[in-house]
């Protein structure tokens, strides 16, 4: 990590500064009279050394092995490789702080950008502002952070983590800014350490695998695509259902109410017709003979 | 209106509006709704649209129907795709009182699962064919580009179906 990497500077700051110093102010003279470095032919094994110090000499050397082919590549990968070395010496190195001052960020940022110096130039200002904010913004945070966890594992990560967590109790204003910096430190080491490893000659597999990966992404928006289909579908047919519900129970009830007004008013209607009451057959002679 | 956000019509066609009207479309007796499966030959010819209200009431309405994910949903190079343009209808009536300012032409999607929506929307007044030049072709349409310039404000109503391409029975 970026901040990492400059925790571990500092603390080596602190046991060697004028060498460090001395190795900077000769970094910056260098970048300034010429980007293809003489420090293109000494190994990065060499520079890393140089700069942090033996106190990384346990630690390891995990030199990785694309470091040389950081050169060329972009500013957050080369960070990034010197970073992970940089990450296992800061835990060795836990309390040795220092503030850290806007001078001090830059060395480092020159520092780190020899090892690409190889690599793209004009990005380099780009890529050293960016890389400068992000550190200058981190560092407070990152003296704050280190000082109360003890050490990590993934770094990263975790640090944000933790650094959310710390982030209330501390200065909340500036560690929020912070924050979002580092974590755009951050955002923008993971992409860097893909376009750090040099992209090659493009082979015919990497095309392959390309189209498939074309290919799997095109199929995964079609089922995205599906699944929306379907869950709009389910949710208008639920809508429609409760809609349907409601006016069905609304009919109903209406229904059961106008037979019962129809009813009362068939009873009103009824009550002035009185049928006449048909008055009693009487047998009458008409046309009979009377005995 | 959530099926509406779901299926990403508010959005990709219109913006989010108050429905104010209530409209019906059937193709024959399927009453189109949201996100329902019609196939292109249930909806050869034009539908039955129907604006419920008043019929004493003088507001004039103006359907648009549109399918925005032509030629295909992956790639909607052409979107929207317009299909039809009724003009003046009145409330409470049929779309075949109104005006027909682009005819109807039933979906064809070629690939994939289109969404073919109808807006509705309120009239301000009579509209008038010198106002604005009806739309010279089908493909990359826009309902909000063509209510903004007649002056047509937000949707009223919407209602979308979808379709896709029939399999034909090939006979052996």
């Amino acid at each position: 990590m970026a901040s990492s990497k400059v925790m571990a500077s500092t603390a080596s700051t602190n046991s060697d500064l004028p060498r460090q110093s001395s190795i900077c102010s000769l970094t910056i003279a260098e970048l300034q009279s010429d980007q293809t470095k003489n420090f293109g032919s000494m190994s990065m094994d060499d520079l890393l050394k140089n700069i942090y110090g033996d106190n990384l000499s346990p630690e390891g050397f995990s030199t990785p092995p694309g470091n040389s082919g950081d050169g060329g590549g972009g500013g957050g990968g080369g960070v990034g490789e010197g970073g992970s070395l940089s990450r296992e010496g800061s835990f060795s190195l836990p309390k040795s702080m220092g503030n850290k001052t806007v001078d001090e960020v830059w060395k480092e940022i020159v520092a780190g950008s020899e090892q690409r110096a190889a690599g793209a130039g004009g990005a380099l200002e780009e890529m050293t502002l960016e890389d400068f904010l992000t550190k200058a913004g981190a560092v407070r945070e990152e003296d704050v952070r280190i000082q109360v966890m003890g050490g990590a594992g993934s770094y990263g990560v975790d640090a944000i983590m933790n650094g959310q967590f710390q982030a209330p109790q501390m200065q909340p204003q500036s560690v929020d800014g912070a924050m979002v910096v580092f974590g755009n430190g951050i955002d923008g080491r993971v992409p860097g350490t893909g376009r750090g490893k040099r992209r090659a000659v493009e082979e015919p597999v990497d095309k392959a695998t390309q189209q498939k990966q074309r290919r799997m992404i095109k199929n995964r928006e079609s089922a995205a695509r599906s699944r929306e289909r379907k869950q709009a579908y389910t949710v208008e047919l639920e809508s429609l259902v409760t809609q349907l519900e409601e006016e069905h129970d609304r009919l109903l009830r209406e229904e059961v109410e106008q037979s019962k007004e129809r009813y009362k008013q068939l009873m009103e209607n009824l009550i002035p017709i009185v049928e006449k009451r048909r008055p009693p057959r009487v047998l009458r002679r008409v046309h009979s003979v009377q005995w | 209106m959530e099926p509406l956000v779901v299926g990403k019509v508010i959005g990709d066609v219109v913006n989010m509006f108050t429905p104010a009207a209530d409209l019906t479309v059937h193709y024959g007796s399927r009453q189109v709704a949201n996100g329902r499966m019609i196939p292109p030959s249930a909806a050869v010819h034009m539908p039955t649209v129907q604006i419920h209200g008043h019929r004493l009431s003088s507001d004039l309405y103006t359907l648009v129907m549109v399918d925005p994910d032509a030629p295909s949903p992956s790639e909607p190079t052409l979107r929207e795709w317009l299909h039809w343009i009724v003009v003046d209808i009145p409330e409470g009536c049929d779309a075949t009182q109104g005006r027909e300012v682009v005819p109807y032409m039933g979906p064809q999607p070629p690939t994939g699962i289109h969404r073919y929506i109808f807006t509705l929307f309120k009239q301000k007044s009579k509209a008038t064919s010198g106002a604005s030049p009806p739309p010279e072709a089908r493909s990359n349409f826009s309902t909000r580009q063509f209510a903004a310039s007649n002056g047509l404000g937000p949707p009223v109503a919407l209602v979308y179906f979808n379709s896709q391409k029939e399999r034909t029975k090939k006979k052996r």
